[in-house]
């Protein structure tokens, strides 16, 4: 091997060791690199988890209270005037003759059968897991039913598909939902007609509440309590992977929508 | 599954590498069987990286890539002699570096949750980089007047000896891998 041959070898050996040098560099690299991402990404996923824990856990005390509200109302407006009513009849009963007497006996039947009805019905809002327990349609229905009994409201549930069962923190979420929106409807929009609509299909569930009361800007309610009610119902529909949207126009009052797809699964705490 | 498709590959390789000796024995031409082979490699790696691929920009990079790879073939076919290009070969090395440095930058945007170095694509992909590269410093320097002046088809032959033996070694650790998280029931890269 001559001398300029000699070195062209080296020059050659060296250029390959630096390209291997590189490589291999590289390679390390690209492991802590990766290594420090994988942590970053991991630490956000720890976040978003508690984050997801925490919404749950405030749905959860907000469908309590909520139904707590419901049924103190329900028991003071509602049975407790069926009672009253029951009491003063049976009151009267003794110095009436005796068909009379019966008539009122039988009428005074008929409002405590009322009132146990009414009881049954609300102690079903008491169960802890309802949702879990009954499914999403029942409590939905139990919900309607509560403000149908009060004489204000006409209340629909239209149910379209096939149904399925979504996973119980969807449901619970979609039920918070459903209360929210009731609620606004009944305290600010004063609706009569309230319609509550599921359609399942195979790759989605679609949630929609109409009211045909009052309308209103959904944009200009940002700062109000209603509009961060809103806000609430938009940030725990995004939460379990929904899209929502809210139509308000003067003669056909307010249309929330919640479109879930069913393939989106949220975090497991 | 792209490891399916690098178990094909691996097993094509070993069928035109045989019939290529078989060639070279009998009739003393091997160009059309390597041709063969280059396109067949060119479309299991297009699909084996088409697969690992997670962001949509590099997956619709791939049918590009391979276009441009089959007018590279073409060109060669018509316009070069084959016995004496090395385009071929270089352009498709220059191909699988592209798309092993693409995969190595999804990972970084898209971390999963398994360590990388246990990860089957991880080993065939830092397999692919360091064989392509060797292979484009080998026929780079090929055809060259460098390499028959100093005579270096021994030292190159030693090069790419080990070169292929490192990258076949780091085919099987991918390979193994692949089998134990299919064991443990665990869904690798």
């Amino acid at each position: 091997m001559g001398k300029s041959e000699g070195s062209y070898m080296f020059i050659l050996i060296i250029v390959a060791s630096i390209v291997l040098l590189l490589l291999v560099f590289f390679i390390i690299n690209f492991i802590l690199l990766y290594q420090k991402r994988q942590q970053a990404n991991f630490k956000e996923k720890i976040t978003m988890k508690t984050q997801f824990e925490q919404e749950l856990l405030q749905t959860q005390i907000e469908i309590q209270e909520q139904t707590l509200k419901t049924i103190s109302q329900e028991i003071h407006d509602n049975i407790g005037q069926v009672l009253s009513l029951a009491k003063l009849n049976l009151n009267t009963v003794g110095s009436m003759n005796d068909t009379i007497a019966q008539t009122k006996i039988d009428s005074t039947k008929n409002l405590v059968s009322k009132a146990i009805n009414d009881l049954r019905d609300l102690s079903r809002s008491l169960h802890g897991d309802k949702i879990a327990e009954i499914g999403l349609q029942e409590a939905i229905e139990n919900e309607l039913k509560i403000l149908q009994n009060t004489g204000q409201f006409k209340t629909h549930l239209i149910i379209t598909g096939e149904i399925y069962k979504l996973d119980p923190q969807k449901e619970m979420v979609l039920y918070r939902i459903v209360q929210e929106a009731l609620h606004n409807s009944v305290k600010h929009a004063k609706a009569n007609n309230l319609q509550v609509q599921l359609n399942y299909t195979p790759d989605a569930l679609t949630l929609t509440i109409s009211d045909d009361g009052m309308s209103f800007n959904p944009e200009t309610l940002q700062s109000s309590k209603t509009g961060i009610g809103l806000k609430n119902m938009q940030n725990r529909a995004v939460l379990i992977g929904g899209a929502f949207s809210i139509h308000s126009s003067k003669n056909n009052g307010t249309s929330i929508s919640v479109l879930v797809p069913t393939n989106f699964k949220p975090l497991n705490p | 599954m792209p490891f399916k498709y690098l178990v094909i590959l691996v097993a094509t390789t070993f069928i035109f590498e045989t019939l290529a000796v078989v060639l070279a024995l009998t009739i003393k031409n091997t160009l059309l069987v390597y041709e063969i082979f280059s396109f067949i490699q060119v479309s299991l790696f297009c699909i084996i990286y088409y697969k690992l691929f997670t962001l949509q920009l590099y997956k619709k990079f791939i049918p590009f890539l391979f276009v441009c790879i089959i007018l590279v073939f073409l060109y060669e076919l018509l316009f070069l002699s084959l016995a004496e290009s090395d385009v071929n070969i270089i352009s498709r090395s220059l191909l699988y570096i592209i798309l092993a440095l693409f995969l190595f930058r999804d990972w970084l945007l898209k971390p999963g949750n398994l360590n990388i170095t246990q990860t089957p694509a991880f080993w065939m992909n830092a397999g692919m980089l360091f064989f392509f590269t060797v292979n484009i410093l080998f026929w780079s320097i090929y055809s060259t007047k460098f390499f028959t002046e100093y005579k270096l088809s021994k030292v190159f032959g030693y090069l790419l000896y080990f070169s292929n033996l490192i990258f076949y070694s780091l085919i099987f650790l991918a390979l193994n891998y692949e089998v134990k998280l299919n064991r443990n029931g665990q869904i690798g890269r």
